[in-house]
């Protein structure tokens, strides 16, 4: 079994939590992350016949209040960057803090997750955006937080990718 | 180059043809020369060269002497310098696994020294607690200090993780017993988003890490090493010695898994072995969390009967060590025996000494319904004649067998008898005692012989008895009384001369006066002298005590002159003598 710290970023409110909540195994009260800044939980996979326990550190979402805390990207061997699809402004969040990420960690292997809280609303990001980053050969998933499509798929297209690594 | 151009031949006649030949002949020595030059010329070639043979140069140099360690120490100690100036961190790393043992070995010793002086101190506190923990100190083999110790702490550390320093991946989780544990990545992964809150949010010092979190009863310690990091959780006071215990476990598994640590990349597998857990077990110190194990009951009979058997064996052992001390004590005592050598020998004691005969029987003086068996006593005792003058007076009385009445005593060298005594016995006894060793001089100055006194008064009371006769008649004048007062005092004089050793002789002297024929006379004095000795005879005398001798007129009594001189001589005289019983005997 091999054991990978993944962080997941955001924009504040991309719903993070909630996106990931039903595939993950929970210890720790969400509390924490308002708290401390960080929720952690875990997420086990099998890939391609070998096992692999991600230990998902949720961090607290960016904006005008909170900023990333680098120290906890510390020894991160993948990133999910979750943007909210009817926010647009949130995919310009993830890619900052993308940049910054790496920058403190070094290249590692990330996903942009593309979320969609719920059906009724449309998509609000310009698809040539999303298209733009699929381009550069970045892993780009559409991801649902109601019917949790995209989710499983996610961990393993990264899970897969550090595993590669 | 000159040597790979195509020379055409002939083209310049003889010069030409020895140049020719020469670079046909030397072709091959010229390319060499060239490739030296190109080695020597080539600074990426010489490096080369020079890399190959560098190691053996150091080698031989080194084993040259110091010159070339002289050479490079400047050099070196630049490079430590800057290197630790540029990046004190990485030198720390390095340095870690080797300055926690060594700074620890020195501190160990001063510990050792301070928990020796704790531990003598406890040592004299005989309190029922410290006995209880000394008892468990020795069930338990381990030194009274780590139980004091252990008591005066109450803790334990439920469980230990390792964690991977940079990821915060955990590597190996041991939990004591039955702890519950959560699931233990995650709560290391959040054990370092803790830390790493506590550093962003507090502005700490770089190099600095949160060490310990409390929480009511419960601790968790976080010890940092460069590569990864223990944690442990502990319930209780923890003590400050645990955290020894965490670092060195920390700098163990940094030596031992210096590799998979630096170059671990998610994969535990490389943790999952004793190795690991043994050294992290150190960490969980059940022992001194372990409540102390109580002896199981049916451990507690044989144990308790073997020390009841113990303690009665080193009771009677003592008490018969006690009584062997007080006998050696009584023998030492008593007069006429010293004791030269003592102790125990096999199953019992042995005792060697001198001893005089006549000194007390050594086994008389042990006390038989004491705890020493006298069976197993072997006595040794070589006779002496001891000089002590109980002892000198016991040999005296024993050589000389005094009479009753005879009283001696030693004053000095000098022997002293008093008393009455018989006069041979007196003699005997001046000439033995000298003989005695203690004894230097006899003083006989008090001793009385009234028997011998008796006896020469009595001899010169007899010699002067004169028994008359009248004229020419052998039956003589004396009457019964006289005949029967003599009688008495010959008997007595017999009794006397017995008493003193000797035999008596009374010869019965017949006397006649010069008046007749001296043959007549003759008889006549035997006829008298026959008669007194027939009256004596009848008077219970001894006949063996008496002799008969006629004189005759030849030993006048008296003067034949006057008729009182001449009824003189008309008598019985006797004549005592006496001499040593052998000699009257013969």
């Amino acid at each position: 079994m091999i054991r990978k710290k993944i962080c997941m970023l955001g924009a504040f409110a991309v719903g993070k939590t909630s996106l990931v909540e039903r595939f993950v195994k929970s210890l720790f009260n969400a509390r924490y992350q308002t708290s401390l800044g960080v929720k952690i939980d875990k997420k086990p996979l099998a890939i391609d016949g070998r096992l692999l326990e991600l230990i998902l550190w949720d961090l607290a979402g960016e904006d005008e209040f909170v900023s990333l805390r680098l120290p906890y990207l510390r020894g991160a061997a993948g990133l999910l960057l979750v943007v909210d699809g009817t926010r647009p402004e949130t995919l310009d969040t993830a890619l900052a803090l993308r940049d910054k990420a790496l920058a403190e960690i070094g290249e590692v292997p990330f996903a942009f997750l593309i979320n969609k809280a719920d059906l009724t609303e449309g998509w609000l990001i310009d698809p040539r955006d999303i298209d733009r980053l699929v381009a550069r050969g970045w892993t780009v998933l559409e991801t649902s937080a109601k019917t949790g499509r995209g989710v499983e798929e996610a961990f393993i297209a990264l899970g897969k990718e550090m595993l590669d690594e | 180059m000159a040597a790979d151009k195509p020379v055409a031949p002939g083209a310049d006649g003889e010069d030409d043809d020895l140049g020719t030949l020469r670079r046909l002949l030397l072709r091959p020595e010229q390319r060499r020369i060239e490739e030296l030059g190109e080695r020597l010329e080539n600074p990426a070639l010489r490096a080369r060269d020079v890399s190959r043979v560098l190691p053996e140069a150091l080698r031989l140099s080194a084993k040259d002497g110091h010159a070339l360690g002289d050479a490079l120490t400047p050099t070196i100690e630049t490079i430590i310098h800057t290197s630790v100036r540029r990046d004190s961190r990485r030198f720390a790393d390095a340095l870690f696994p080797v300055i926690g043992p060594a700074i620890r070995k020195a501190m160990a010793e001063a510990l050792r020294q301070m928990l020796q002086n704790l531990s003598e101190a406890l040592e004299h506190s005989f309190s029922r607690r410290g006995l209880a923990w000394r008892f468990e100190a020795w069930r338990s083999g381990r030194p009274f200090a780590e139980v004091v110790l252990l008591h005066s702490l109450e803790f334990r550390v439920e469980q230990v993780f390792l964690i991977h320093r940079e990821s915060s991946v955990l590597l190996q989780h041991l939990s004591a017993g039955n702890v519950a544990c959560e699931d233990a990545g995650l709560v290391s992964a959040m054990l370092t988003a803790i830390q790493d809150f506590v550093r962003d949010s507090f502005a700490v010092a770089d190099g600095q890490t949160l060490d310990s979190i409390q929480m009511g009863d419960l601790t968790v310690w976080v010890e940092q090493g460069p590569e990864a990091v223990i944690a442990g959780a502990i319930r209780g006071n923890a003590p400050q010695a645990l955290r020894g215990v965490f670092r060195e476990a920390l700098e163990t598994l940094h030596q031992q898994q210096a590799e998979a640590l630096s170059g671990f990349t998610g994969d535990p597998a490389a943790f999952e072995t004793d190795e690991v857990r043994q050294t992290l077990q150190q960490c969980l110190q059940a022992r001194y969390r372990d409540p102390p194990r109580r002896i199981s009951p049916l451990l507690l009979i044989p144990l308790l009967a073997l020390l009841a058997g113990g303690g009665y064996w080193a009771y009677t052992g003592l008490r018969e060590r006690q009584a062997f001390e007080a006998y050696l004590q009584a023998l030492d005592q008593a007069p006429g025996i010293v004791v030269t050598r003592a102790g125990a020998a096999g199953d019992g004691y042995r005792v060697q000494g001198l001893r005089d005969p006549l000194a007390a029987e050594p086994l008389s003086l042990l006390d038989t319904q004491g705890p020493l068996d006298p069976q197993r006593l072997d006595l040794h005792f070589e006779p002496y004649q001891a000089l002590a003058p109980p002892f000198v007076l016991s040999r005296a009385r024993q050589l000389l067998q005094p009479p009753a009445t005879v009283s001696l005593t030693l004053d000095g060298g000098v022997l002293r008898l008093d008393g009455q005594a018989p006069g041979h016995w007196i003699t005997e006894a001046r000439r033995l005692a000298l003989a005695l060793p203690g004894v230097d001089s006899v003083d006989a100055s008090g001793l009385r012989d009234p028997a011998g006194d008796e006896l020469h008064a009595l001899q010169t009371a007899l010699g002067g008895q004169v028994i008359l006769f009248d004229v020419d008649t052998a039956r003589g004048e004396a009457d019964a009384q006289t005949l029967q007062r003599l009688a008495r005092d010959l008997r007595r004089l017999d009794a006397l001369a017995r008493q003193q050793g000797q035999r008596a002789r009374v010869v019965l002297v017949g006397h006649s006066d010069a008046t007749g024929s001296a043959a007549h006379n003759l008889m006549l004095s035997r006829q008298r002298a026959e008669w007194l000795r027939e009256q004596l005879l009848a008077r219970g005398v001894d006949p063996a005590l008496l002799t008969l001798r006629a004189a005759g007129s030849s030993e006048p009594v008296s003067t034949q002159d006057t008729p009182a001189g001449r009824a003189q001589n008309r008598s019985v005289t006797l004549e005592i003598k006496r001499m040593p019983r052998e000699e009257a005997g013969a």
